[in-house]
């Protein structure tokens, strides 16, 4: 064993418990903190609408039900002139907001806080998470991925693409208010307001339909929607999600990486997705795999006139696997090679090529051949550009399905033992590629570099091999959950 | 997960919530300040002003890290200070640390396993720097890069630092560990 481990197995049991006079004089101090912590936010200068929403939400009384009872208060207080407003002027708005943070209600009546990215390109959402505040449960919606985590049962769903969560989108539905209102028979009214707390002018913007109803307030200063409120009718269509928004704002900072989903250590991973991950791998983390390949060859192993041989492993963010590795064609004719070459026998389920040097996907062709059991095909590289003759030309290749790694129930991390019997003397590269919210939690031998490309970790065990055949082995540990830097 | 829900819950004023995280993180904390400090009342104090602190920083939490690596920062940071300032004092006092050095420390009382005692031993014999970094990341599964973070340090230091710390130990065990 090694000693770190050894240690390490001490420390665990260096388990030491409190005295009961810690105990008590801790929670007394730490309870009376909060408390003092409590009353000057209470008393700080937040604006009214807030300070009231922090003293009731602390006294455990619904945050959404204060807010309705303020917004029927500014309701009262009207006044007659509608000031000039149009409605673009709330999409444009909108459009120039990089955040939105709301508190509100879904049909459902759960309790629910959204942070919404909004593309300042189209206005529209970009990524959201949306928090069940009464559950443990919340949802992490990106344009790639969406991730539904339910604490109860400890479960992640995984699932291609944004959620239908994030059709919700405030520009669309302000865009569309006057369409909506002429299907549903109905009209769209807009009045001054004045909120009695802040004093400033709201704009109150109300549709009315024979079967619904919707009354939002917007800052008549940011043109800025601050709550919107379905009064009357019943879910329009199964994407909705809030059926009140009772606040709303802009200028909320986010806090860093929220809309980074890590899979918690032990959760049961559900996937519903048909995407290849190998689809989401960024080419540049393949140029840079290439670039490493290319550089052992010329700097290290041509000197010493042996191979290079690299092996790929990539976990993805579900912890699957896919293993690959190198692969080079040389042109020894006189004639310029086009068209495809056969670059070897394999069982591929599941094949791909990449262009090591520029990342992208190669076109392939399968062949079954006569002589070969069934499954097993000669691959054909149809080149995209002609190879001159004595040029070599290097690819990736990924070889297999998608694995799913076994989890070990003790720690929860996840085992990855990368190994191969090359046979001759030879420069062996593994190189491992994880995405962002996994971390190598323990390795047999230390890595020799790591790189971090647009989120993705690339780490590289190189060993010189001896002539004769020898097992190469790095067992890796993998933790869903490394601990983060301090806030 | 349940982590980031309690935190938002502490955000909003729940004392539930923070009594949640206390009752979590109070004998893990206690266990890296112990490892840290080797002194059973010194690590009390120092878990009792993290906690005392934690309660004052709802506002400026994030709710996106993780409240462990956070916890177990602050835990180092003020046991650091403590051994800081235990330092000083020793160095007033001119001898006293031999004197303590050689008192039955309350480790005796708390730890009944010889090797853990000698773990113990061996670890206050590290340079606090070495012994930093060989607990958290051993026992607070602190990953290298969080602790050159939370430290302002390089990772190839951080690193090093644990390497020399470990090969420290296992000089001290005599080989032992590699039994």
């Amino acid at each position: 064993m090694k000693p770190a481990e050894h240690i390490k197995r001490l420390l665990t049991k260096l388990d030491v418990g409190p005295s009961a006079e810690m105990h008590d004089r801790t929670l007394t101090d730490m309870m009376a903190a909060h408390v003092r912590q409590v009353e000057r936010r209470r008393g700080s200068g937040l604006p009214p609408l807030w300070a009231l929403i922090a003293r009731y939400a602390a006294a455990g009384v619904g945050i959404a039900a204060i807010v309705l009872g303020i917004a029927v208060a500014m309701l009262a207080i009207r006044e007659s002139a509608t000031p000039v407003y149009a409605v673009e002027q709330t999409v444009e708005a909108i459009k120039k907001v990089p955040v939105v943070h709301i508190v509100g209600r879904d049909w459902d009546d759960r309790q629910i806080e959204m942070w919404v990215k909004v593309n300042p390109e189209t206005g529209l959402m970009d990524s959201c998470q949306i928090n069940y505040l009464d559950e443990d449960r919340f949802l992490v919606s990106t344009p790639r991925n969406t991730y539904d985590y339910d604490g109860k049962t400890n479960t992640v769903r995984i699932k291609d693409g944004p959620s239908v969560a994030s059709i919700f989108c405030l520009g669309d539905f302000f865009g569309g208010v006057e369409d909506l209102a002429k299907q549903l028979d109905g009209k769209v009214t807009y009045c001054g307001v004045t909120d009695p707390g802040t004093k400033r002018s709201m704009l109150e913007l109300k549709m009315s339909a024979p079967n619904l109803e919707i009354v939002c307030l917007i800052d008549s200063r940011t043109k800025l929607p601050i709550s919107i409120d379905v009064t009357r009718g019943v879910r329009f269509n199964r994407y909705d999600i809030l059926r009140n928004a009772t606040l709303i704002r802009y200028d909320d900072a986010p806090p860093e990486g929220l809309f980074d989903f890590t899979i918690p250590a032990g959760a049961n991973i559900t996937i519903e997705t048909t995407q290849d991950p190998l689809q989401s791998l960024p080419a540049s983390v393949l140029r840079h795999c290439g670039e490493f390949h290319l550089r052992t060859t010329e700097e290290t192993a041509k000197p010493l006139g042996i191979w290079v041989n690299t092996r790929l492993f990539f976990v993805n963010g579900d912890f699957t696997l896919r293993t690959g590795g190198f692969m080079e064609i040389r042109n020894d004719s006189n004639e310029v090679w086009k068209g495809e070459v056969g670059v070897g026998n394999m069982d591929p389920p599941n094949m791909a090529i990449f262009d090591a040097a520029t990342g992208k996907k190669q076109q392939i062709r399968l062949v079954q051949h006569r002589q070969s059991p069934p499954g097993r095909f000669r691959v054909y590289w149809q080149l995209d550009e002609p190879l001159p003759a004595g040029q070599t030309r290097y690819g990736i290749y990924w070889q297999n399905d998608a694995v799913a790694m076994q989890q070990r129930p003790t720690d929860h991390a996840y085992s990855l033992v990368m190994d191969n019997r090359f046979g001759c003397e030879a420069i062996e590269n593994f190189v491992l590629i994880v995405p962002p919210g996994i971390s190598i939690h323990d390795a047999s031998t230390e890595y020799e570099s790591r790189e971090e490309i647009e989120g993705y970790s690339i780490y590289i065990w190189q060993r010189h091999l001896p002539q004769q055949m020898i097992v190469n082995e790095v067992q890796v540990l993998l933790s869903p959950a490394g601990p983060t830097d301090g806030q | 997960m349940e982590d980031r829900w309690l935190i938002l819950r502490f955000k909003r004023g729940s004392t539930d919530a923070l009594c949640r995280i206390y009752e979590k993180y109070e004998r893990a904390m206690l266990a890296v300040a112990f490892g840290l400090l080797n002194d059973h009342s010194a690590a009390e104090d120092v878990v009792h002003d993290v906690f005392v602190a934690f309660a004052q920083s709802a506002r400026r939490l994030s709710s996106a890290g993780s409240l462990r690596s956070y916890l177990t920062t602050c835990t180092a940071n003020l046991a650091r200070d403590r051994c800081r300032a235990i330092r000083r004092q020793a160095r007033c006092l001119d001898g006293a640390q031999a004197t303590s050095r050689d008192a039955p420390s309350p480790l005796g009382e708390v730890l009944r396993d010889e090797q853990l005692r000698r773990l113990s031993d061996a670890l206050s014999q590290l340079p606090y720097e070495q012994r930093e970094i060989v607990i958290l990341h051993l026992k607070a599964n602190m990953t290298f890069a969080a602790i050159a973070r939370a430290q302002g340090e390089s990772i190839n230091t951080v690193q090093s630092r644990y390497r020399y710390g470990i090969e420290k130990l296992r000089s001290i065990f005599n080989g032992e560990l590699e039994r």
